[in-house]
């Protein structure tokens, strides 16, 4: 069970306006393995939305172009391939689950009928057994199957997120999309939806990236890590990696102390200063060289190259051999 | 398929509450059965269109309920049998002018660029001539009559579906769960018709029982202006010009299609409003 299932090298994306390009994500590359959660973290605008809507090709039409790289999903690059075979793949193989479940479902239709619509599309069950296979799904994610022919504005926020996870589980799909799952709910609702979609992961032995711009949901449910900041993976590796001491990017430390601790005792958190930059105008050299306390001349000149250490990497200067 | 039901039961409960919304409803229904039934009712040819000069401009009376016309002909029977064109070419206009600049929106509205560009400037066309001078053109190039008549007001009615679709359709379509769809593999057409039609149905409710009130209308007054439905058939515009000679001795003349032309449309117009408010998710309790 530990076949590369998903991997993605050198993806590229860039949005192209009249006035400008906007370079969400440059050149960046991970993969995962049958069973893992990798969990994807980075500020607003990193590029993380970017990332997971590429490989499912919804980027913005017209607007949202993948530049350079390829997406191989099960031996195949999902870049090569045709709009009637990308809509088999998803819903059935990847699915999604959207950030704000208040607005991703569709308020006509009873919510039976939207997690009903993804069997119905991959003809995963016959038109009698649908109703069926509908109420065992919302029971497994903690719905009372009565209340399948309900609407979604009879639901509260934690529920319709529950109905967006029955929606994206409905084919038993092999790769798990989760865009910030649990931001427009509260903590409560948050750890009950983790607590859910962990143990549904585990039932179900699927693979999950889980987007977030929270490090305890990471630490929390995902087994390989990866930092994007202005568009790249700036240090990935292991849960442990990442969590425990050692050499990091200066990034992930100033993430780190941002984070209020139990045990300390501080009257104020460490923000790193400043702003991710302008994705339409990128600084020369390392991204993050502006807001860096460590930053070296060279890093304002050369983009810095990736370090590896075991299951870790760090693309930062201060590691060059 | 349960469900549907479930929510038609749902729009009619609250569509009940609505006192004149009822009214409308019920006013129309008469209206409707008329239309269907007026060849039973009365006798086209003995009733409606047979001349009798010897009781001409009668007023009421007990055996010309609304009096007589100009050529002694039962205003009653005419008003009753009057129904028929009214009703069904506001039903035909409002359905093809429906299917067609819906279509034309839906395309305009989800595809954008190019497309929606080419076809709603061919719409601006249609529509920066008044409907009544289009209709009236179209009638002069095609000639008089029911069929002719229809095709002028559905051709004069589709820019106004187009955009409407078109609009409401671009406020849809942007929709997370739009998205949402497009993530479990759900293919244009059915988004389109599952996803975002059902969502932009209210406003098409609304304007099609309003642009039924204005067909019938406006076929009255083309009837009215002699380029409709040609006598000796009652249309309900058409005994409104036979009558004006007599305005001032028999308003009846008048009066009565008039009053069917208005009841019509004040009915529609009622379930037009009562349906807006039945239909919105938003009002629901």
């Amino acid at each position: 069970m530990s076949e590369k299932f998903l991997e993605i090298k050198d993806l590229a994306v860039t949005y192209e306006t009249d006035e400008e390009n906007v370079n969400a994500v440059n050149s960046i590359s991970f993969s995962l393995n049958k069973g893992e959660t990798l969990g994807i973290v980075g500020e607003t605008g990193a590029g993380k939305t970017t990332t997971a809507l590429s490989i499912m090709q919804l980027l913005p039409k017209e607007v949202g172009k993948i530049k350079n790289g390829s997406i191989i999903f099960n031996d195949e690059n999902l870049l090569e391939k045709n709009s009637h075979y990308l809509r088999q793949i998803r819903g059935e193989k990847i699915s999604m689950i959207f950030q704000d479940p208040m607005t991703s479902l569709n308020p006509v239709l009873t919510v039976g009928e939207q997690i009903g619509e993804a069997l119905e599309l991959h003809n995963k069950a016959k038109k009698e057994n649908i109703n069926q296979r509908v109420g065992e799904i919302m029971e497994l994610v903690g719905i009372p199957a009565a209340r399948k022919s309900e609407y979604p504005h009879q639901f509260s926020g934690g529920m319709k997120q529950r109905v967006v996870i029955a929606i994206a589980l409905a084919c038993e799909p092999e790769l798990i999309i989760a865009d910030e799952p649990t931001t427009a709910l509260d903590v409560t609702i948050q750890a009950q939806v983790l607590d859910l979609m962990d143990e549904l992961k585990n039932t179900l032995n699927t693979s999950m990236i889980m987007i977030t711009h929270d490090l305890g949901i990471v630490a929390q449910t995902c087994d390989k890590v990866a930092i994007m900041y202005a568009g790249e993976i700036i240090e990935s590796g292991t849960l442990e990696d990442i969590f425990s001491e050692g050499n990091h990017h200066p990034y992930t430390v100033g993430l780190f102390n941002s984070i209020p601790k139990l045990n300390d005792k501080k009257t104020r958190l460490e923000p790193i200063d400043g702003l991710m930059p302008d994705p339409t105008n990128l600084p020369k050299g390392c991204k993050f060289h502006p807001r860096c306390l460590h930053c070296m001349k060279k890093c304002k000149m050369e983009e810095p190259k990736v370090y590896k250490k075991g299951t870790k990497t760090i693309r930062c200067h201060l590691y060059d051999n | 398929m349960k469900n549907n039901k479930k929510q038609k039961s749902l729009v009619w409960k609250r569509l009940k509450k609505n006192k004149l919304a009822v009214v409308g409803l019920a006013i129309l229904t008469i209206i409707i059965l008329t239309a269907i039934f007026s060849g039973f009712i009365v006798d086209y040819e003995k009733q409606v269109i047979k001349q009798n000069m010897k009781i001409r401009l009668q007023p009421p009376s007990s055996e010309h309920l609304l009096g007589t016309d100009s050529y002694g002909r039962d205003i009653l029977s005419r008003v009753l049998y009057g129904s028929r064109y009214s009703i069904s070419l506001g039903f035909i206009v409002v359905t093809f002018a429906l299917l067609i600049g819906g279509t034309i929106g839906a395309i305009a509205g989800y595809f954008s660029g190019k497309i929606d560009n080419v076809l709603m400037r061919i719409m601006d066309i249609f529509l920066a001539v008044p409907s009544v001078i289009m209709a009236i053109a179209i009638v002069s190039v095609l000639g008089t009559g029911f069929i002719n008549l229809a095709i002028a007001l559905v051709i004069s009615n589709i820019p106004v579906y187009a955009r409407l679709l078109r609009s409401t359709i671009l406020t849809v379509k942007d929709s997370e769960f739009v998205e949402a769809a497009d993530a479990i593999g759900t293919s244009t057409f059915r988004i389109i018709t599952r996803h975002i039609l059902p969502n932009s149905l209210g406003p098409v409710i609304v304007q099609a029982t309003f642009s039924l009130a204005s067909a019938i209308l406006a076929a009255a007054g083309l009837s009215f202006l002699g380029i409709g439905i040609e006598p000796p058939k009652p249309e309900w515009g058409a005994m409104l010009t036979e009558g004006k000679e007599f305005l001032r001795d028999m308003p009846y003349l008048v009066i009565f299609p008039g009053m069917a032309i208005a009841a019509t449309v004040l009915s529609l117009n009622l379930l037009g409003d009562g349906l807006r408010d039945a239909l919105d998710p938003r009002l629901k309790k």
